[in-house]
């Protein structure tokens, strides 16, 4: 994340950040799976089962240690 | 009129840019890949990017037949395949040569009331009755026209019980073949799971198949929920189904092709890596060489029959189905669901209905909402993960889900992440006033509309958006933020 901090400063006017759009998506280095910026806007594959994408989501947090939580795996 | 002469490609995968390193490392065992455009891509009418070529990462490695698999072109429901759609599927066949291109006989999209079309956020089933049937073979013949190739239909999995006066799912099938004059990709998970949730069964579907039109099977895994079999392509092919496959592959002396799916968030939770997929593929090569080795079965005779079949007994057929379908099947009622997906309906087993204008009793109708609701929800963690973890710090996980749940009852699906993450800030921001929460969802959104239209787009905070978007993108609550004005400019 380090492109977040690409700042122009112009006296008298907001701090300018810019941010290329595939870091703005380059925010799963905790997951495994490595979407492309195409992948996080596109049509939901052929399958009828459940989306599992949310559940992931729900349980991704980091205690206030740093320490990545998981509080529920998946199927239980 | 003959059937179009396919090639024989053999086994292959349904390849997707978050496998794309399992796959590569299994390419000299592969004979050809299988993907989905739309999985990458816009919606056609707004966004024409596939005028140009198909970006990089966004295709499978080329050097090998590629075939494409649409999921934009339902050919099953009551309105013909979308035109711009159908004319960029056939835009990406041609450029990457597939031999044919495979579609779902399913309903995608759905008119309402007042004529209305929304999307259906999910592949639905058809009505099965000989109306349909033909009406559907006319979608077929459209959808061939538009893509200038060979096309398949894909056999559907339904979690609908049978309905009095429906046709049995494999005259059905057989009915559109006949009258579209195309191929049929038998999805045998597909094929499987409906029997296995009370359908008709798998050797009884394929004996009443013309064989000389099934050019392509499709496995996978499945899960069971709440007593549902699911086509879920979470994991490898159960055994049983192995089995099934091979006596089934022997029966078609026209297959020209064998695909495995599976989807890349189930390969990691499943971890499935190279050495379980090499031995997948070691499994579907066995079926690809049991091949016509077995005597074709003989031709149902109630596919005779219902050939022969003029339709015309369901007029309102489109008005009574396709409304069951929105009133039942897609829109949640207040409250149903938990929003992780965990299905709060029982499967119970129920008898062959008789009433045709309803499927509100069926409990197949909770599964296909409880599955449209894990797939909205997925869309949205996807397209706007910052803004769901600000939500979730700062509001907390249940009064989230709240939310969430709010906004699946107020708004029909979107089937494109992007196109639903729009929705879903327009809702949010007209609900909660939690702070840099529309700054945070309008850089998420801004980071798609760059990416859509190739212009920078800026997006004012309030506060540092260093620290906060480091923290979220970290899955960590923010912290104290330093307060400032800034402009963050997403450039594409």
């Amino acid at each position: 994340m380090e492109q977040f901090d690409a700042r122009r400063v112009t006296a008298g006017h907001p701090i300018q950040v810019v941010i290329p759009a595939k870091v703005a998506f380059d925010i799963d280095a905790l997951f495994e799976v490595q979407r492309s910026v195409f992948e996080r806007l596109g049509h939901p594959g052929c399958y009828s089962g459940a989306d599992i994408r949310f559940m992931l989501e729900r349980e991704f947090f980091v205690d206030p240690t740093g320490k990545l939580t998981t509080g529920r795996q998946f199927g239980e | 009129m003959a059937l179009a002469a396919l090639p024989a490609l053999g086994v292959g995968v349904m390849w997707f840019p978050g496998l794309a390193a399992l796959y590569a490392d299994l390419d000299a065992e592969l004979d050809f890949y299988e993907f989905e455009p739309a999985v990458t891509a816009r919606r056609a009418s707004a966004v024409p990017w596939l005028s140009g070529p198909v970006p990089p990462g966004a295709r499978p490695p080329v050097g090998k037949p590629t075939l494409v698999h649409s999921v934009t072109c339902a050919l099953g429901g009551s309105q013909p395949p979308d035109p711009v759609e159908a004319a960029a599927v056939g835009e990406v066949a041609r450029r990457v040569r597939s031999p044919w291109v495979s579609e779902h006989l399913s309903v995608d999209r759905l008119v309402g009331p007042d004529g209305t079309v929304t999307d259906a956020g999910f592949l639905l089933p058809p009505e099965q009755t000989v109306t349909s049937a033909l009406r559907s073979a006319a979608h077929v013949r459209r959808f061939r026209d538009a893509v200038s190739r060979p096309v398949a239909f894909e056999t559907g999995v339904n979690y609908l019980q049978p309905r009095a006066g429906d046709m049995a799912d494999a005259e059905f099938f057989a009915l559109v073949a006949e009258e579209a004059d195309c191929f049929i990709l038998c999805d045998l998970h597909n094929l499987w799971c409906n029997e296995r949730n009370g359908r008709q069964p798998v050797l009884d579907v394929v004996a009443s198949l013309p064989p000389e039109r099934i050019c392509e099977l499709h496995l996978a895994g499945g899960q069971v929920r709440d007593g549902y079999h699911l086509d879920a392509h979470s994991g490898t092919v159960d055994d049983a189904l192995f089995d099934l496959a091979i006596e089934v592959a022997m029966q078609l002396p026209a297959l020209k092709a064998v695909t495995f799916e599976l989807m890349p968030d189930y390969a990691i939770v499943d971890h499935i890596g190279v050495d379980r997929m090499r031995a997948q593929l070691a499994q579907l090569r066995r079926i690809w060489d049991a091949r016509g080795s077995g005597l074709a079965p003989p031709r149902s005779p109630a596919l005779r029959i219902v050939a022969g079949v003029a339709s015309g007994d369901e007029s309102n057929w489109e008005n009574e189905w396709i409304q069951a379908l929105r009133a039942d099947a897609v829109m949640p009622p207040t409250g149903s669901t938990d929003p992780t997906g965990v299905m709060v309906s029982g499967a119970a087993v129920v008898s062959t209905t008789d009433d045709r204008t309803s499927i509100a009793a069926d409990p197949g109708a909770q599964v296909y909402r409880d599955l449209i609701e894990t797939m909205r929800l997925g869309n949205i963690v996807t397209a706007l993960p910052l803004t769901y973890r600000l939500m979730a710090h700062v509001l907390g996980l249940d009064a989230t889900d709240r939310v969430c749940q709010r906004y699946l009852a107020a708004r029909p699906p979107r089937p494109w992440a992007y196109e639903e993450a729009a929705e879903f800030v327009d809702f949010i921001l007209a609900e909660t006033t939690t702070p840099h929460l529309a700054s945070v969802a309008q850089f998420e959104i801004a980071a798609q509309r760059a990416t859509l239209t190739g212009e920078p787009v800026s997006v004012a905070f309030e506060c540092d958006p260093t620290d906060l978007l480091t923290a979220l993108s970290r899955g960590e609550a923010p912290g104290e933020t330093r307060p400032g004005s800034y402009i963050v400019k997403v450039e594409p």
